[in-house]
Order: structure tokens, then C-alpha cells, then sequence
């Protein structure tokens, strides 16, 4: 249950049967309800028959379900899909945060964000409003750039002061995007680079989706990241995997 | 203008009669404010099980009620009440005299606005801010007796913080080196020392003679023993963290054979019993000081699954850890032994190399069993924040977790630090599970 959007997947045996996601909301307990309903009937799951997980922000309005923090959903979840992975890393809504697990997947740290949201989903949603252009097409759209601008500063505010001032110098579209997309794999990369373990990476996190902060992670580190199938589902999988009982 | 006791006329550099009239206007609402946080951090210990001892501290607590009336009469009848701003200055030099020590740190988050009307956004902790606001704003009885205030100097900020009391009570700085494991920083601290006792004889108009001195440090032994008979207790987990700093927190301006006295009398009761929460995550807490009434982190830890069994907080075990060690009771014996008690175990970020900070927090993580570290850094405590970074180096080759807490005194960032704290308690226990 994240700061933006609420995701779920029922999983049985060790897969996902079903996922789905809805935009987070102030009352959520009806909604995620209906949702988790809606999907266990695509699963075949007779509602009420499986347990119950919560994860997120908004994970304490889910009166009977099983708890935990979205950090160790994180690192369950990561485990779970690719066993290998020692570092995740969670591109949210409005939190980012690494994950660093030892050789038997237990979490052994995390850092997060606390300062600054530059490298969330809400700071790509706010400079693809600026830009007129669909938040979901940010990672496409880099692609076709020439050169990245640059975007020298790493706050919300004076950085769409920034992309409004190229906007106006005629500077194209795919060329900002992929300036902001830089920007933002910067800091990720600097969260990598600050862990003390090293080994597989993976991002996870509806940012993850964003195919040109992936390339330009990718470029940043010089070598390949793990994308899963669904980046915005690591932490409910991490939340159904702890409802099974596994660790 | 004329200062509260009708001396000399003093340079105001800061100061001007706006602000003071703006700081006077904040008054009470910071001792609203700080009442109503103290109350209601007090009623949360209180629902918890816990010693009836405890009721002494409450009491005392409370930066308005008996203390502070205690005081009052004590100054009306002519005593001397001695304010400090750090743990440095020793406390029993200034009670040698008869005067009464404290330590007015602040904690109070409201007291930080009048220090922001003069400074603006200074990016200085709200240590430092709060206990400038509390003397600009006069809402603190406590402090408002004090006629003199000792101001180390470990950092910048304390530095012009005392720079700045000067424009509104008698202030004496001692000059703290940064590097004591040369003899020049240790001779530099003994002058400073003496420096002091010579201003305060000059002050009373009273020689310090070694018998005064002896008595005094005798009482703090004491103090001192107490404490330590408490820290192996509290280890167990007997207590919950929030009553053990409460306690050490009261050291800052209680009486202190009162407070010793009290101090075993809540021994005696701990004696034997188990702990009182046996499946938490035992945590040691350290970094910048947690002060009375802003108990945010160590509630968030302890409402968080975790419970505080040790720290090396400046406010907390090592206001009275270490003992005075006097090997020669003349006078100049005593003062190189208590400048060596203040300095050398002394284990703050002010210091360099300070090696003895991570020896110190691996030998109360061992010695009490904590499952992982939590560091508090009050948001512009830059020395305390660089620490952290060496401390994690040093807990993770030794495969202790650690959790680095950045905050403010304010709440607005409660449920973001809550979820932190909550997932390194996570943490700790799934380490438990799949290593038992």
C-alpha cells in the first residue's frame, strides 16, 4: 500500500496467480478490499480461505491482515523472485530505498531518502506534467535523445523551474527527459555505490519501469541490473511470501 | 539595558529590545508546549509496567514544578544556582562552592522559534537553538536563576551559542581542544579547569580549599556508583530505556544525594526482576543527546517492538559512568583527576581520532547483549553525523546492525523515522529467528 499507488497479488505454491494495482487513496480498507476480491477470483482463491498480508504506508488500516514494513517486503520480495540478488533497490512513489541482503537473503541494512524526494515517482510525474507528457512514456521518450541537458539541481522545485527555463530555449522534449532520467539514476547509482555489499542488483519500485533510468543506471554502473517482470509488484509478492510463512 | 540581576550595563551584539520583546512573547506558550509534551511522554511511560521508584523522577522531571520552587527558595535565601551548557564542565567544582550546578540543555521544541527570529535559517541543531530560545524567551524558571552560565566549547554551535548568551547572562567559555591525546591538549584542559575554579573563587570571593573540593567529588562518587549499579541492571532489560535516560536526565539539575538515594532505592526494587519485555529487540541507542522532554526517538524505538538496554549519549550513561579517580587528594591532585574524568573516557564527536568511541560502543554492545545500534543525529550536529559513518564501518565488520536516525525536535517527520525504526526492529529479529 504505497504512497501513490496500492498493489496486490495472490500467490499460491509459490506463484503469482494474480496482480493488480489502484491508486492509493484516504480510506483505503473498501477499496483494496474489493481489489483483493476482484483478484482472488481471477486466481480461483475463495476469498476469505487465504491469508492475509499488508505492506506500505497505508498497511495499518488493513485491520486482520499480517504486517510488516515495505523495507523488509522489499527484501522478501527481491529474495524470492531472483535468490542471487544482494542489493534492492525501491524506486516508490515517494521513498526511495536500498536494500542490501547477505549471502542467505537476510536483510542486513537499508538506507532510505529522508531528506529529499528527487528520484521518486512523484518527481517524474511532476517534471512530465511540466513537460506536457504522459509520466508513463518518460523512459521511451529519453530514448530517442541525442544528448542529455543537464539539470544541474536535484530539488523538485527549482528543477522544474529548470525544465520550464529549457522548455523555453527550445531544447527538444527527449533530450530533458533523458537529462531528468540521468539525474535520477545518479542517485540511485550513488545509494549503490555507498553499500558495503556487493552482487546482483535489482530495481524494483514503479520507477523501474522507466526504461531510460534503467539504461542509464546500467551506463552509470557498467553492468546489468535485474528488472523483474512487474518492478511495482516486489513488495506485495514480499508481503504474500511472508503471509506463506517463508522467510 | 540592565540584565536580571541589575548589574553593569552589557554590549548587546545580538540582542535588541524587538527581539526580546518577540522572545518575551513566546514565553508562555514554550512552557505550555513543554509541559504538555513532558505530560504526555509521562503518561505513555506510566501505562507501561514499571517500578514504583519511578514516581521520584516524574516528580523531578518537571522543569516547573518542585525543582524548580526548590530552587527559587534556595536563591532567595542567598544561595548560587550555576548554570553549564555541557557535560564538560565538572559539576562538582561548581557544588565545591555550595553553589548548585545544572544543566540546561534544551529539549524543548517550541523554544526554537525565538532562537530562529534572530539566527534565520543558521543550520544549527535544535539543541543549540531550543536552549538559546529558552533563555531569550525567559521560559524556563530553572535557568532564569542561574547567574552565571559555564559554556564549553566542543562545537560551533555551543561556541556562539555562549558567544550569544553573553548579550543576556554572565557566560564563562572553556575552551575545549580538539585533540587530547597529545600532553599540550591534556595541559590546555587542566588550565581550563583551573581557569575556572580561579573565576569562580574570584566570583564567591572564597578561596577553594581541598576539603570543599574532596566533599563535593565524594558526593558524585557516590553518584557515580549508583549509576553504575543501575547500567548493570538496566542491561537485562529490567527497565525500559525511556525510564532509564529519564533518570540519568535528572542529573542535570536534581540534588544530587537525593538523587543517589533515589537512584538505589530504584535498584533495590529492579533487583531480580526479569525483563520486562523478554522477545524485544535489545537495542543500544547513541549519537547526539536525547534530551528531556524530546523523547521522540527513544518512544519510536521502544512503541516500535525494541527496548533501550544501553547508550553513550552525552545526556545519558556518561553524565555519571565513569568514576573521578583522585590519586593524591590535595588540591591540584583533584583538579588534573577531574579534568582527566571529563576529558579523557569522553567519547564526543568534538574529538579526533576518538578511537575510544567505537571501542567504547562495541564494549557496551557486548557487555550488554544488544542485538543492533540505533544512531540518533539531531539534524546540524555535523560531528555527530560524521561519526556515524565511521561507526557503521566499525558495527558492520562486526556484522551489528545499524540504523542511522536523522531528525529534528518537531514531529513532523514522526511516522517517516517510526517506519525506519520499525523495519530495523524487522530486521533484528528476523536475524534472530534464522540464526537460532
Amino acid at each position: 500500500m504505497g504512497a501513490l499507488w496500492t498493489k496486490a497479488v495472490v500467490m499460491d505454491c509459490g506463484k503469482v496467480l494474480a496482480s493488480g494495482a489502484i491508486r492509493s487513496s484516504m480510506k483505503p480498507a473498501g477499496p483494496v478490499g474489493e481489489l483483493v476480491a476482484a483478484l482472488s477470483g481471477k486466481a480461483g482463491v475463495i476469498s476469505g480461505s487465504a491469508k492475509l498480508s499488508a505492506t506500505g504506508v497505508g498497511r495499518k488500516n488493513m485491520a486482520g491482515a499480517a504486517q510488516l514494513t515495505d523495507i523488509m517486503a522489499f527484501s522478501k520480495g527481491a529474495r524470492f523472485i531472483h535468490p542471487a540478488t544482494r542489493i534492492v533497490v525501491d524506486l516508490g512513489g515517494q521513498g526511495v530505498r536500498l536494500m542490501e541482503l547477505d549471502q542467505d537473503g537476510m536483510m542486513s541494512n537499508f538506507t532510505t531518502n529522508d531528506k529529499c524526494s528527487t528520484g521518486t515517482g512523484c518527481f517524474l510525474d511532476i517534471m512530465a506534467a511540466a513537460l506536457g507528457v504522459d509520466p508513463a512514456h518518460m523512459g521511451i521518450a529519453s530514448q530517442a535523445a541525442k544528448e542529455p541537458a543537464v539539470i544541474n539541481t536535484s530539488c523538485t522545485v527549482f528543477a522544474e523551474s529548470e525544465v520550464v527555463t529549457l522548455v523555453a530555449k527550445k531544447r527538444p522534449k527527449e533530450e530533458i527527459i533523458a537529462g531528468l532520467n540521468g539525474m535520477v539514476a545518479k542517485r540511485v547509482v550513488a545509494m549503490i555505490n555507498s553499500a558495503s555489499t556487493k552482487g546482483d542488483i535489482m530495481l524494483a519500485g514503479g520507477v523501474a519501469m522507466n526504461v531510460g533510468v534503467v539504461a542509464a543506471v546500467e551506463k552509470e554502473l557498467k553492468r546489468k541490473v535485474i528488472i523483474p517482470l512487474e518492478p511495482n509488484m516486489v513488495g506485495a509478492i514480499g508481503a504474500a511470501v511472508s503471509a506463506g510463512g517463508a522467510k | 539595558m540592565k540584565d536580571a540581576s541589575g548589574g553593569a550595563q552589557r554590549v548587546q551584539r545580538y540582542m535588541n529590545r524587538e527581539l526580546a520583546e518577540g522572545a518575551a512573547a513566546h514565553r508562555d506558550r514554550i512552557r505550555e508546549a513543554a509541559a504538555a509534551q513532558a505530560q504526555k511522554h509521562i503518561a505513555a511511560m506510566k501505562a507501561l509496567a514499571r517500578p514504583k521508584a519511578m514516581e521520584y523522577f516524574d516528580e523531578m522531571s518537571d522543569h516547573f514544578g518542585t525543582r524548580a520552587e526548590e530552587l527559587r527558595k534556595f536563591k532567595e535565601a542567598g544561595g548560587k544556582v550555576i548554570g553549564s551548557l555541557c557535560y564538560f564542565a565538572p559539576a562538582e567544582i561548581v557544588a565545591a562552592f555550595g553553589a548548585v550546578p545544572v544543566r540546561f540543555c534544551s529539549g524543548v521544541y517550541e523554544a526554537v522559534h525565538p532562537a530562529n527570529d534572530l539566527l534565520g535559517d543558521a543550520g544549527l541543531c535544535p539543541l543549540v537553538k531550543s536552549t538559546l530560545g529558552l533563555k531569550m524567551s525567559g521560559a524556563s524558571p530553572i535557568l532564569e536563576l542561574c547567574d552565571l552560565v559555564i559554556v564549553p566549547t566542543p562545537c560551533d554551535a555551543k561556541l556562539k551559542l555562549g558567544e550569544i548568551l553573553q548579550d543576556m547572562v554572565d557566560v564563562h567559555l572553556m575552551n575545549m581542544p580538539a585533540v587530547k591525546t597529545t600532553e599540550a591538549g591534556r595541559q590546555s584542559w587542566i588550565g581550563e579547569i583551573k581557569g575556572l575554579v580561579a573565576m569562580l573563587e574570584k566570583r564567591f570571593g572564597q578561596k577553594l580549599r581541598p576539603h570543599m573540593l574532596k566533599k563535593s567529588i565524594q558526593t558524585y562518587q557516590r553518584a557515580q556508583a549508583a549509576w553504575r549499579r543501575f547500567s548493570a541492571l538496566r542491561k537485562n532489560g529490567a527497565i525500559w530505556g525511556r525510564d532509564a535516560l529519564l533518570v540519568a536526565q535528572l542529573t542535570f539539575f536534581d540534588d544530587i544525594p537525593r538523587w543517589t538515594q533515589n537512584v538505589q532505592k530504584l535498584c533495590d526494587e529492579l533487583e531480580g526482576r526479569g525483563p520486562v519485555a523478554p522477545d524485544a529487540a535489545r537495542v543500544m541507542l547513541g549519537g547526539s543527546p536525547i534530551i528531556w522532554p524530546n523523547w521522540k526517538v527513544p518512544l519510536l524505538i521502544e512503541e516500535s517492538g525494541g527496548i533501550i538496554i544501553a547508550d553513550e549519549l552525552c545526556s545519558g550513561s556518561r553524565t555519571m559512568y565513569d568514576p573521578v579517580v583522585v590519586e593524591e587528594w590535595t588540591l591540584d591532585g583533584m583538579l588534573v583527576a577531574l579534568a582527566e574524568r571529563y576529558m579523557m573516557p569522553c567519547t564526543c564527536p568534538s574529538f579526533s581520532p576518538n578511537l575510544e568511541r567505537e571501542q567504547n560502543m562495541l564494549g557496551k554492545i557486548r557487555e550488554s547483549g544488544a542485538e543492533g545500534m540505533v544512531f540518533h543525529v539531531l539534524r546540524g550536529c555535523h560531528l555527530n553525523s560524521l561519526d556515524a559513518t565511521k561507526a557503521s564501518r566499525t558495527l558492520r565488520e562486526q556484522r551489528i546492525p545499524m540504523l542511522k536516525v536523522e531528525s529534528e525536535y518537531d514531529e513532523g517527520d514522526l511516522e517517516q523515522v517510526r517506519t525506519r525504526v520499525e523495519a530495523f526492529i524487522e530486521m533484528i529479529k528476523a536475524r534472530r529467528e534464522s540464526s537460532g
